[in-house]
């Protein structure tokens, strides 16, 4: 990037594209300042600015309660927020208090009604004995005080669910102090503090594991990153702000990462261009031998780029090409280059071709069944970056910096692919999704669908859940979009009362085909209703559509509910601006509509007493019990 | 730095913090007589001055930067 723009000359250029129409291009431009460069002053008025740009982003509502002055961030995360497409209403709870911000539903932040809460705090607030007199404790008193700090964070938590409700909620792991208390040796010997805070931390996150929706904010990382600025004496004792202006916006970036998270706002697909970003040069003109990449800078930090990208893969994000230059000659490279990491096969899907960016983004959407505002586009050219900005909004854009060594790390900083949960199935999904483009070629090649499904040897496994599969089943309704009749989105713990009530029936299924295991890709969540089961969840994942198995689901559920004495399966379809796919679901398996009102939101009902629909016998199904 | 570089970037760092103009910002700019600097708005200022100056204010000085004129003084102190 050329010389940053100083605050006067933003407020002009921004000035100057409003006049001009172009919102988009304006909230462009304070959304890249937000949440890159931006001074600490600049944030009230960024935050105000986008504000005016930004209609219609999605309203969170956020609670913070501290023991310490974090009021500063009130601005900062507004603009960051609204860089990310989130309108955050903020409460700051009392100082210091956090009991009481808790244990009444009435409290300021329980009429806040917040969708998530951090509980921002520092080991000197918490345990002053740990931090501040270390030296007197005896080994008992120390470990009495790590317990007693856990206890309260544990009682906390208790009473935020009991009275606040299902919020969400962040706390803060403890940085050891700056100075510690043996000196040098305090890291290593049996007797420092810092093996009692890493204790204490351990302590946290177990705490937090055993709690739904409770994560933990990575404060030693974040005071690594800050440096010195984590803390600053002068502020600490004249007012106690401990952080530093740069620090303080770098925790409001964290918290942000995880409210992107927490709101199912995670992306998923990755589409990278090749030239100056994969690797240094331009194949078209440098040649397979000319190309930068391998263990001399620069090629070394664009191996280290590659090196990170196949992390992504494995944490299950999807990998895409969006490249200008002749096809062969990318083959070429990734096939027979030793000095590559990722090979051709890492790529979902691939558009290398002189066609215009912005189309290919939009097919490479349409042929991943993908949501394109899950895409972030990294690119080194900032004319591709900017026409993808204007022409796709949705689109996540990220520029390759000049200097190659600033690209490695880049990626992970910025957030974007974070998620709260982390499963198996995503470990699995970039096998998934090449599976997936096998299967598209085995169905080119099939004469009629039919033959098409036989040939998959599909196996269904219907799961009774349990513990065991609710993390996924709750991920799939945060995450699912297309085939999703009414789009309603659970926590674990929504998950686990369902499962818990007699009065509904939940339901997941697992797919096997001759092309690997799909993992989990379909959930039911059926009530009892005076008679019927009414189908409150009913959604696929989209790596399954176009494979009938939304007709065996509901041929296994109807004979299901018929077994257990139901007359009927209720059906609802909520329409969303996503979910056409899932739009005539109901009447092409033989539900009848019996209501739509003006909004679209239909109801459909499959009476049991006649001849049920049938599973097609290129199923096998198998079933499992819960827990497993 | 000179001293009309520190004033037009301190009327920048106010303008920015407390939401004014900053054409409007001068002699008569001070804690208390401004909305948002407040108890919280002067953290807010000090921390602002030290990212933008790369400079550590000294508590003494922070509680004497009270005014427009004060705070850009006491700087010229530490960018001279």
């Amino acid at each position: 990037m050329s010389k940053a723009q100083t605050t006067a000359e933003l407020r002009a250029k921004v000035s100057a594209l409003r006049a001009s129409g172009s919102d988009d291009a304006a909230r462009a431009l304070l959304a890249a300042r937000s949440l890159e460069g931006a001074a600490f002053f600049e944030y009230p008025w960024l935050a105000e600015a986008l504000e005016a740009v930004s209609p219609g982003v999605l309203p969170f509502r956020l609670g913070v309660l501290s023991t310490f002055t974090v009021e500063s961030l009130r601005a900062p995360l507004r603009a960051l927020g609204l860089a990310q497409g989130f309108d955050f209403s903020l409460y700051f709870g009392g100082f210091g208090q956090l009991e009481q911000e808790v244990m009444a539903a009435g409290s300021g932040l329980g009429q806040h009604e917040p969708q998530a809460i951090v509980f921002a705090w520092q080991l000197r607030d918490l345990s002053p004995a740990l931090a501040e007199r270390f030296l007197d404790l005896s080994g008992d008193e120390v470990e009495g005080e790590v317990q007693s700090v856990l206890s309260r964070v544990r009682m906390l938590i208790e009473q935020t669910r009991r009275n606040i409700g299902r919020a969400a909620i962040l706390v803060h792991a403890f940085v050891p102090p700056e100075e510690a208390p043996l000196g040098v040796i305090d890291f290593g010997h049996e007797g420092g503090l810092r093996r009692v805070v890493d204790a204490l931390n351990s302590g946290l996150c177990a705490l937090a594991g055993s709690f739904d929706s409770t994560y933990v904010v990575d404060c030693p990382g974040l005071a690594r990153r800050c440096g010195s600025d984590w803390f600053s004496a002068a502020h600490w004792y004249t007012a106690r702000a401990p952080l530093g202006a740069g620090a303080l916006v770098e925790l409001g970036r964290e918290w942000v990462k995880f409210v992107r998270a927490i709101a199912g706002k995670t992306k998923k697909v990755l589409v990278a261009d090749l030239d100056n970003t994969m690797w240094g040069g331009i194949v078209g003109e440098d040649g397979f031998d000319g190309i930068k990449i391998g263990t001399e800078y620069p090629g070394n930090a664009f191996r280290a780029f590659q090196l990170e990208l196949k992390q992504f893969a494995r944490r299950g994000i999807v990998l895409a090409l969006n490249s200008k230059n002749n096809e062969a000659d990318v083959r070429e490279v990734f096939e027979k280059h030793e000095q590559m990491v990722l090979g051709w096969d890492d790529f979902a899907a691939k558009r290398v071709n002189w066609q215009d960016k912005v189309g290919n983004l939009k097919a490479l959407a349409a042929e991943l069944s993908l949501g394109i505002d899950s895409f972030v586009f990294i690119d080194d050219n900032p004319v591709e970056i900017e026409l993808v900005q204007q022409a796709l909004p949705e689109v996540t854009t990220v520029l390759v910096p000049e200097e190659p060594s600033e690209l490695p790390g880049l990626l992970s900083r910025l957030g974007y692919f974070d998620s709260v949960i982390y499963s198996e199935e995503d470990r699995k999904r970039g096998e998934f999704y090449r599976a997936q483009a096998e299967r598209s070629q085995l169905e080119q090649s099939s004469t009629d669908l039919e033959s098409f499904y036989r040939s998959l040897d599909m196996k269904l496994f219907v799961y009774e859940v349990g513990e065991g599969q609710i993390p996924r089943v709750s991920q799939l309704t945060q995450r699912t979009n297309q085939f999703n009749m009414t789009t309603r989105r659970y926590t674990e713990a929504d998950i686990r009362g369902f499962v818990e009530s007699d009065e509904a029936v939940v339901r997941a299924y697992r797919l096997e085909d001759r092309f690997g295991d799909n993992g989990i890709i379909g959930v039911v969540i059926a009530k009892r209703q005076g008679g019927a089961w009414e189908l409150d969840t009913f959604l696929l994942s989209c790596r399954v559509i176009g494979r009938k198995v939304e007709d065996a689901i509901v041929a296994l559920l109807a004979a299901e509910a018929q077994a257990a004495g139901a007359s009927a399966l209720v059906g609802e379809f909520i329409p969303t601006k996503k979910n056409a796919p899932a739009k005539e679901v109901y009447s092409n398996i033989g539900f009848e509509k019996t209501e739509e009102d003006a909004s679209g939101v239909s109801r459909w009902r499959l009476g049991l007493s006649g001849t049920l629909p049938e599973v097609a016998d290129w199923f096998v199904v198998e079933q499992v019990g819960g827990e497993g | 730095m000179s001293g009309d570089a520190i004033e037009q970037q301190v009327r920048e760092i106010m303008a920015g913090l407390f939401a004014l103009d900053a054409s409007d910002i001068g002699s008569a700019t001070a804690l208390g007589t401004v909305e948002k600097w407040d108890s919280l708005g002067h953290v807010n200022l000090m921390m602002a001055l030290e990212q933008a100056f790369g400079v550590k204010i000294k508590p003494a000085d922070a509680m004497q930067m009270l005014t427009y004129g004060d705070v850009c003084e006491k700087l010229r102190g530490y960018v001279g």
